[in-house]
């Protein structure tokens, strides 16, 4: 067991390191506590900014700054993994800086992002299905298991943060995916149409054969033959980006 | 793995690290908390790094000197790591870089104490239990003493008989250390209990200042370093794999080759002799 004073020495100097308030401590050399501060919290920074380049970039340095400062002093940092640590940044950012939010309403959508961008590179293998061969309209497509459909209210995905703004507001599609063999996290605009097209053959394998009816009266589609136009270009390119087979 | 000079793998080495013709260490130290549970590119590099070398590993988030209790799932992740790549020696840091349940991501000092002492060496034992094996335990740089009521070495021999583990002898930190705390470097490796070694790291360090220099594996190692490190084999009785840590400031591989080489041929003259004495 440790001591009372053993463990509140051993709170005080962690404390320091999270708030920069300096503490009292036994028997320290003068003048050294600070670089504990210093390397503690440069760690801290360095993965914060490389996590979330865009949304530094459209704070403010003081806002950024004072944002890391305190998700660092009020945030006890949960992950081992100190490049899985920012995530935490976003819940922190929604519960305590709401102003920072209504400042920037698409503050909160870019870290989601920008997040996604880091998880996606970084995930661990998933199991690919096997090479499709068959009917495009007869045999069911299977979806890259490493991508997903995100809805959002900003066009993230298509334009500089620092120059969105509140009229910008809407309703957007953005595929990410990680591309086999390059491994590189892509990011592609769709329409309501095909995003929901992609997330019903993620629910399930589907043959685009039996989701044409359900087309038509979802979206109230009466040219069927021009729909299946629009639907084969679209496919191939997700074919060529490895997002289907 | 009883011998030869390694590297530690970092990202930014980028891909020359792979052209054998440039450099070619004996095996390649890794961080297990950026590795474990990554895909895509990553893994691909990690697979690469297999295929051509054994596989050390140097934890950075046990917090063995920790008030708050030790993260038996990670450490159970470490574990399935250890065995998927056949890891021969899994080091840590005896420091701490939690408390208060929150994550510091860097190495504080602890009290040297006779409670940290046995707090420590207790923990120690449980994750030996847990791993099936020996830890490895790492003599870190420090900037200030925390609270002492004993001497660094003191503190470090109590833990290392305490607990039975192992020691990593990372020499550049005693060199540090020596320098930042004003003693003899030559005369704390004397009152260590040498047979422990199981492993040494080396690395360069940057003085910031008349009376501090700051371990950020920055640099190349310099020659009193070297030198420490020559006096430190010539007292050991046994062979251990060497470790060249070089984390930020990345130069050219072949740079870090000439440095690889350097300590090579230091370690087969010390144990040469060693060898020449037994016959
Ligand atoms: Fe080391």
């Amino acid at each position: 067991m440790l001591k009372p004073e053993t463990l509140s020495q051993q709170q005080k100097l962690a404390d320091f390191c999270r708030s920069n308030v300096e503490p009292e401590l036994i028997g320290t050399t003068d003048g050294r506590l600070k670089n504990y501060r210093r390397l503690v919290f440069s760690v801290v920074q360095d993965a914060l900014g490389s996590s979330y380049p865009l949304s530094k970039n459209l704070l403010s340095t003081k806002e950024w700054d004072e944002l890391c400062f305190n998700f660092f002093r009020d945030h006890r940092c949960q992950n081992p993994q100190v490049w899985r640590m920012p995530f935490e940044l976003i819940d922190f950012t929604e519960s305590t800086h709401s102003s920072l939010c209504e400042k920037y309403p698409w503050l909160l959508e870019l870290m989601i992002f920008e997040w996604k961008e880091v998880e996606y590179y970084m995930m661990a293998d998933l199991t690919f299905p096997i090479e499709r061969s068959g009917d495009f309209w007869e045999d069911p497509w299977r979806l890259n298991p490493e991508m997903e459909i995100m809805a959002l209210s900003y066009p993230l995905h298509m334009k500089n943060a620092r120059f969105i703004s509140r009229t910008d507001v809407g309703s957007y599609f953005c595929i990410i995916f990680r591309q086999p063999g390059t491994f590189k996290v892509k990011f592609m605009n769709v329409s309501p149409f095909f995003a929901w097209l992609i997330e019903s053959m993620r629910l399930e394998p589907s043959k685009l054969r039996d989701l044409v009816p359900v087309m038509e009266s979802q979206f109230n589609l009466t040219d069927i033959p021009a729909v299946k136009e629009r639907i084969r270009p679209f496919f191939e390119k997700l074919l060529n980006e490895g997002m289907i087979h | 793995m009883n011998d030869g000079v390694g590297i530690g793998f970092r990202k930014d080495f980028g891909s020359a690290f792979f052209d054998q013709s440039v450099i070619k260490p004996d095996f390649v130290e890794l961080a297990p908390e950026n590795w474990i549970d990554v895909g895509g590119y990553w893994k691909k590099q990690l697979d690469k790094v297999a295929e051509q070398y054994p596989i050390l590993l140097h934890g950075l988030s046990l917090s063995i000197g920790s008030p708050d209790p030790i993260d038996w799932k990670f450490l159970g992740k470490i574990k399935s790591f250890i065995e998927e790549w056949n890891v021969p020696i899994y080091s840590e840091h005896l420091s701490y870089s939690k408390c208060d349940n929150a994550h510091l991501y860097d190495l504080l000092p602890i009290p040297f104490r006779e409670d940290a002492v046995k707090h420590i060496s207790q923990r120690i034992k449980e994750v030996q239990d847990f791993l099936g094996h020996k830890l490895v335990i790492e003599i870190v740089s420090y900037y200030t003493p925390v609270a002492a009521e004993m001497t660094e070495v003191q503190f470090i021999n109590a833990i290392q008989s305490e607990s039975d583990c192992e020691l990593l002898f990372d020499i550049n930190n005693i060199y540090v250390n020596g320098f930042n705390h004003g003693y003899n470097p030559k005369e704390f490796i004397e009152q260590l209990d040498l047979s422990r070694v199981r492993y040494i790291h080396m690395a360069g360090h940057e003085k910031i200042s008349d009376d501090l220099i700051i371990d950020t594996h920055g640099q190349p190692i310099i020659d009193p370093v070297y030198d420490l490190f020559e006096f430190a084999i010539g007292k050991l009785d046994h062979q251990v794999p060497i470790l060249l840590e070089r984390d930020f400031n990345i130069p050219e591989m072949g740079e870090l080759q000439t440095e690889l080489e350097r300590l090579k041929s230091i370690s087969k003259r010390a144990w040469k002799h060693e060898h020449h004495a037994e016959a």
